[in-house]
């Protein structure tokens, strides 16, 4: 169970990083759109949101909305696609072998 | 857990961190209660999806984290030497604000005007002082117009002597106002950096 947490934050980073490129979203639209994939603590969202602005892979800004007060929408910076480019191959890679090691590891099956 | 009891909570945690990067992460939560309960969901049910305040902080913290921080302490209080040096700092700009407009007025109507009496009756007793000529000119009179009086000669003498105590005037009277000026301007500079 705990190392599925760290999976899972691990994760979130390329996970938030990908549903930014495909459109600008703000902190709760974003909260809900990973919460239909994977379980994890929403909280968690903001500091990493805040730790992508500050490596310059986000920038923000606030758009008015017709309910309630401007939203803080994050946007994906050049550095930002590049970034998510790198760690999607990574991941893909990644997994691709991880997937391999289990297979080739239990023949027997 | 609800909304108050959540808010706290983060509030506490998050107290090594920067003061105005927590103000803007908290008004991130804030935020996403707002829109929560919009949705009309329970102020319960988005507190527990965020998560505990205490992993928070520590994701958010990152290295920064650390459990004898005073933030990962509940019960930690500030000072009131901690108290007293936030307020210093926030008063400063302030203050010196306030303190350049009583000098600048303090300067125009007060000092400026005495320094300037002070520095012209200086002016007065460093030209009496010449007066140390009074015998040149009694010799140009006997050398170049041949015009001689023995008491042209003796006043011409006399006259001397009272530029020379003049000329010693001159040079205590300066000795004395450039302490003056030199101090008062030194006073200006101590009170703009608050040090009085």
């Amino acid at each position: 169970m705990n190392v599925n947490i760290q999976f899972k934050k691990g994760v979130l980073e390329l996970c938030v990083l990908v549903l930014i490129n495909r459109q600008d979203r703000y902190g709760y639209e974003l909260a809900q759109a990973v919460s239909q994939h994977i379980e994890v603590a929403e909280g968690a969202l903001y500091p990493l949101l805040r730790r992508l602005v500050n490596d310059g892979y986000c920038t923000t800004y606030l758009q008015e909305s017709s309910e309630g007060p401007p939203r803080k929408y994050y946007k994906l910076s050049d550095t930002g696609r590049d970034y998510m480019k790198t760690l999607t191959n990574e991941w893909n890679g990644f997994v691709r072998n991880v997937a391999n090691l289990i297979e080739e590891g239990t023949p027997n099956e | 857990m609800n909304r108050q009891q959540f808010m706290q909570a983060m509030e506490i945690h998050l107290r090594p961190m920067d003061p105005l990067e927590r103000a803007e992460l908290l008004a991130d939560y804030e935020q996403h209660f707002e829109m929560g309960l919009r949705e009309g969901r329970p102020e319960e049910e988005i507190a527990r999806e965020l998560g505990h305040p205490i992993e928070i902080a520590k994701e958010a913290l990152g290295d920064r984290y650390d459990a004898q921080t005073p933030g990962s302490d509940p019960f930690y209080a500030r000072t009131f030497e901690e108290m007293r040096s936030q307020q210093k700092k926030g008063n400063r700009a302030a203050r010196n604000f306030f303190t350049a407009i009583g000098l600048f007025f303090l300067n125009i109507i007060l000092a400026i005007p005495l320094g300037l009496t002070l520095w012209s009756v200086w002016l007065t007793i460093a030209s009496l002082s010449l007066l140390v000529v009074a015998p040149v000119a009694a010799a140009v009179d006997f050398l170049y117009l041949g015009h001689f009086e023995y008491s042209e000669l003796f006043v011409s003498i006399g006259v001397f002597g009272i530029g020379i105590l003049f000329a010693i005037a001159t040079k205590r009277v300066f000795t004395a106002f450039k302490l003056i000026t030199l101090q008062y301007i030194r006073w200006n500079q101590k009170t703009m950096k608050g040090d009085v």
